[in-house]
């Protein structure tokens, strides 16, 4: 279908590129220790992207079964559309990544409840009163690129996603953790007891005084670093000159101790060989050491700024994702390098400090130009041991001035909702509490 | 199409079966500065399946129509297998079958204007804007959804309704130095296309804020008292107290549900908080949600005092409180959730100067900017704020966030206002992944709150 479809097109239009998403979920959720629903999806969504006399024109459908109404579409798009000053793809080679695994496609939905039992009952055996909240999810999606420049790019890839949580008692915050991998993997007991660890750390609460002091940074809420400065070297900020990163090619922004790779190859949940315009991904070094190395280019913002795509052209947002969004600068995978110090060493290293697991509030904060202001989530430590969970807590400051002094990065690197981390130490941060 | 919905309704195994089926039309026009980015008029379609059995749910979304009939039997087989691990049987509270078209018919229908006319007005407002100095980036959108949607259960319900939407908005950014600020203002938020013509000055007012702020200072971090916009009040009530409201997220807490039992003092006794989905003209407004339930007024706290929350068919069974019509889906791809229709702080009787007067040094907080709540504590942003110093108005200031613990803080508004305004604009994410609802609308007169956290500079 997406031949002929891509014929008809070409008969209309000077160039197209038609980009067909097909996705597959189950997913078995538990609440408060019960069996809450079975969710299943299998849906499907497309967009055809033209060019017609250098203006571009977009349609979009939920399938291809309706190639008249899709072309007509784009033809009254391309009629108003805005002159363009790139190309579709013509790539026609692409990086081997491989991120499918049958196995996971046919996980069977009794295995995902059998894993969610045993879950419970670990976690019940060692906190009886807590409402447990549990998932497993298994994803299969194919991603389909065809342009008129040749390029045919087919992406295929499956996830096996499990979820524990529970709220802390008192409060409708949770404490969660998380394992995701492309293909089946056994019972998760490391991250069963991780969480039991973790929740038994809430019992007290504690307010932190108004002060700076270091903040050790989770994976998981690493994040929002990551936001803050993939805003900064979107060739979106660039090209409108709002980016806090101008000129700062090659110069030092962050402390040596910060590594941060665009890593779309190794075989992961987040891999890709090519993005959302049919473009190769690029694994490279965007902050090297401390100094600024790369940044995030899609079709349209690298023609703006006189540069090539570097493979970033993803119809992904903070708020937001989907096939009828356009393409717009975003990373596939990131990946901070790990340091030389355990979790463990560096906790124990803070006399008085923030474990900061997560925060509230980031997106209302000035994150494009790098401020951090946030409710946060996590715990006070004091003389190197957690002394309770944090409660009416705010840290605030700027990526660009707190992450130039790092006291330690940790060897451990764990996923997160955006990218691959290390705890990472910052020297100091502005904390608001008592 | 209801034919065929109710004929594959009709053949589920399961003990109940509903299924949504939805053809959804857009208009997207979107200009960063003098670039156009999207010019479209995207379209989709597909459905949604909901079976219980045995006291199990499940649910399945798909695309393609003639995939109806074998998700039927898949969700039906999943709500077996559910029902079989399932412990606390799920029920749902009755209604009565309900039957018919419940269209829209807006006097202005935004479907009735050629999309040239949209286009061209968005470009008028643009042009007026680009004359604004210092403004790096210009983005303006004009957006209208157009959703029509059919809904059978195996109980006997049939309808067609629909749902429609347009709004224009603008983002502005301004730059000085090294200093870039951010402003936005948005226009409609309903099925009237009136409401966005004309709006010249509102949007020139906010532009010209953003360009102010270059030169304004931070907002200094600490615990203040503040006075709160009705935009940036209809978001506190929305994010903190409103989500809460919402019993499909309370039902897994039982510790919270204790604490939020009907009868308890949560607020202050000036403080009275509605949802209400018959308001028309705001963006929440709506016939009959996606459970086949008409859409009511819910009282959710009176006197600082808990009376009623929203609900679905299945919690209102579970907590044995009035169903209140919130079951909302974003889309056929999502299954429905409990949400807020229009939810707002009712009227008291404070004059703003008298508010203003009452704060020795405090801050007045103007324009939401988004959000978060987790459980009972709240974060969320503001465009920008005033210092207030003995009782008067002073000096800009940006950057502000602000947080608390949602009791203590609605304990601590100690004046309501006498001008009750709803935002045009609506829009509500919530679930995983996160779904925005943009048919939900949220309002509030100016409030006083004696002691809020300010994030921002030391």
């Amino acid at each position: 279908m997406i031949e002929k479809v891509m014929n008809a097109s070409l008969e209309m239009f000077d160039e197209s590129e038609i980009y067909y998403k097909e996705q597959k979920t189950t997913k078995v959720i538990y609440g408060n220790c019960d069996l809450k629903d079975i969710e299943s999806k299998s849906i499907s969504g497309v967009m055809l992207r033209v060019k017609k006399q250098r203006k571009l024109g977009s349609a979009s459908a939920t399938t291809l079964d309706d190639p008249e109404v899709i072309l007509a579409e784009a033809r009254a798009s391309a009629e108003n559309g805005a002159q363009i000053p790139y190309s579709f793809s013509s790539t026609k080679e692409f990086p081997e990544v491989g991120v499918h695994s049958k196995d996971a496609e046919d996980y069977p939905t009794a295995k995902m409840i059998e894993m969610c039992e045993r879950a419970k009952k670990d976690v019940l055996k060692e906190l009886p009163d807590i409402s447990v909240n549990l998932s497993v999810e298994k994803d299969s999606e194919k991603i389909n690129i065809a342009t008129s420049g040749g390029t045919r790019a087919e992406h295929k890839g499956t996830s096996l996603v499990f979820v524990v949580s529970a709220p802390i008692k008192g409060t409708g915050t949770s404490i969660y953790r998380f394992k995701s991998e492309f293909e089946p993997f056994g019972y998760p007991r490391d991250k069963v007891d991780e969480f039991i660890t973790r929740y038994r750390w809430t019992e007290k609460k504690v307010t932190a005084p108004t002060k700076r002091m270091p903040i050790l940074w989770d994976p998981g809420s690493l994040n929002m670093f990551s936001f803050s400065f993939c805003s900064g070297i979107s060739g979106e900020a660039l090209f409108n000159k709002t980016s806090p990163l101008m000129n700062k090619h090659d110069k030092k922004i962050f402390s040596d101790k910060i590594t941060l790779l665009e890593d779309p190859h190794t075989p992961r949940p987040g891999a890709r060989a090519f993005d959302d315009e049919g473009v190769p991904t690029e694994k490279r070094n965007l902050i090297d050491k401390g100094v600024l190395k790369s940044y995030l280019l899609d079709l349209r913002t690298g023609a703006k700024l006189g540069a090539r795509s570097s493979g970033n052209g993803f119809k992904l947002a903070l708020f937001g994702s989907g096939v009828t969004m356009m393409p717009n600068p975003w990373p596939a995978s990131l990946y901070m390098e790990p340091g030389t110090s355990t979790f463990h060493q560096m906790l124990e290293s803070i006399d008085e400090g923030i474990w900061l697991t997560g925060g509230i509030g980031f997106h209302s904060s000035n994150y494009e130009q790098g401020d951090i202001s946030i409710q946060a989530r996590g715990y006070m430590i004091a003389d190197g041991k957690v002394t309770g969970r944090l409660d009416g807590t705010m840290v605030s400051g700027n990526i660009y001035k707190d992450f130039l002094k790092i006291r330690a990065v940790s060897a451990e690197v764990e996923p997160s909702d955006f990218g691959y981390y290390p705890y990472v130490l910052v020297d100091s941060m502005q904390v608001i509490g008592e | 199409m209801l034919d065929r919905l109710e004929k594959a309704v009709g053949a589920s195994k399961a003990d109940y079966t509903d299924i949504r089926y939805e053809e959804n039309r857009t208009v997207a026009i979107q200009y960063r500065n003098t670039e156009l980015l999207q010019f479209s008029t995207p379209t989709s379609k597909g459905g949604h399946i909901r079976s219980y059995s045995s006291g199990g749910k499940a649910i399945h979304s798909f695309s393609r129509l003639e995939d109806l009939e074998k998700g039927v039997e898949e969700c039906a087989s999943h709500a077996a297998l559910a029902g079989k691990h399932r412990k606390n049987k799920l029920s749902l509270a009755p209604t009565e079958p309900l039957r018919g078209e419940f269209k829209v018919t807006p006097e202005k229908d935004p479907r009735d204007w050629p999309l040239e006319e949209k286009h061209k007005l968005l470009l008028h407002y643009r042009d007026i804007l680009m004359e604004v100095p210092k403004i790096v980036v210009l983005d303006g959108a004009y957006t209208d959804w157009y959703s029509r949607r059919w809904f059978v259960t195996n109980e006997g319900s049939a309808i067609e309704y629909d749902l429609v939407i347009s709004n224009i908005r603008f983002g502005f950014t301004a730059k000085e130095g090294n200093v870039v600020q951010s402003t936005g203002f948005s226009v409609g938020g309903s099925d009237d296309y009136s409401k966005l013509l004309g709006r010249e000055e509102d949007f020139l007012a906010r532009a010209k804020i953003a360009v102010e702020l270059t030169q304004a200072d931070p907002v200094p971090a600490g615990n203040y008292p503040v006075i709160l916009d009705p935009s940036e009040a209809g978001v506190f009530i929305h994010e903190a107290f409103g989500h809460l409201s919402e019993a499909d997220g309370l039902r897994d807490n039982p510790a919270f549900r204790a604490m939020l039992q009907i009868g308890e003092k949560i607020g202050s006794d000036i403080l009275n908080v509605t949802d209400d989905g018959t308001i028309y003209g705001v963006p929440g407004w709506h016939i009959v949600d996606d459970e086949g339930v008409k859409t009511r007024r819910t009282e959710l706290i009176k006197n600082g005092i808990l009376t009623g929350r929203m609900h679905s068919r299945e919690t209102a069974a579970d907590f044995a409180e009035p169903l209140s019509g919130n079951m909302r889906a974003v889309g056929p791809q999502h299954t429905q959730i409990v949400r807020m229709s229009n939810i707002f702080i009712e009227e008291g009787d404070a004059s703003f100067e008298e508010m203003i007067n009452s704060i020795d040094h405090g801050y007045y907080i103007v324009g939401a900017k988004g959000g978060q709540t987790s459980g009972d504590q709240f974060t969320f942003g503001a465009q920008y704020g005033y210092e207030i110093r003995g009782g008067k108005l002073g000096r800009l200031v940006r950057d502000i966030n602000m947080s608390g613990q949602l009791f203590e803080t609605m304990k601590r508004i100690t004046m309501v206002g006498n001008d009750l305004t709803f935002e045009e604009r609506g829009g509500c994410g919530k679930g995983s992944p996160m779904q925005l609802n943009t048919k939900s609308g949220k309002g509030s007169p100016h409030i006083k709150i004696d002691k809020v956290t300010l994030g921002g500079k030391q």
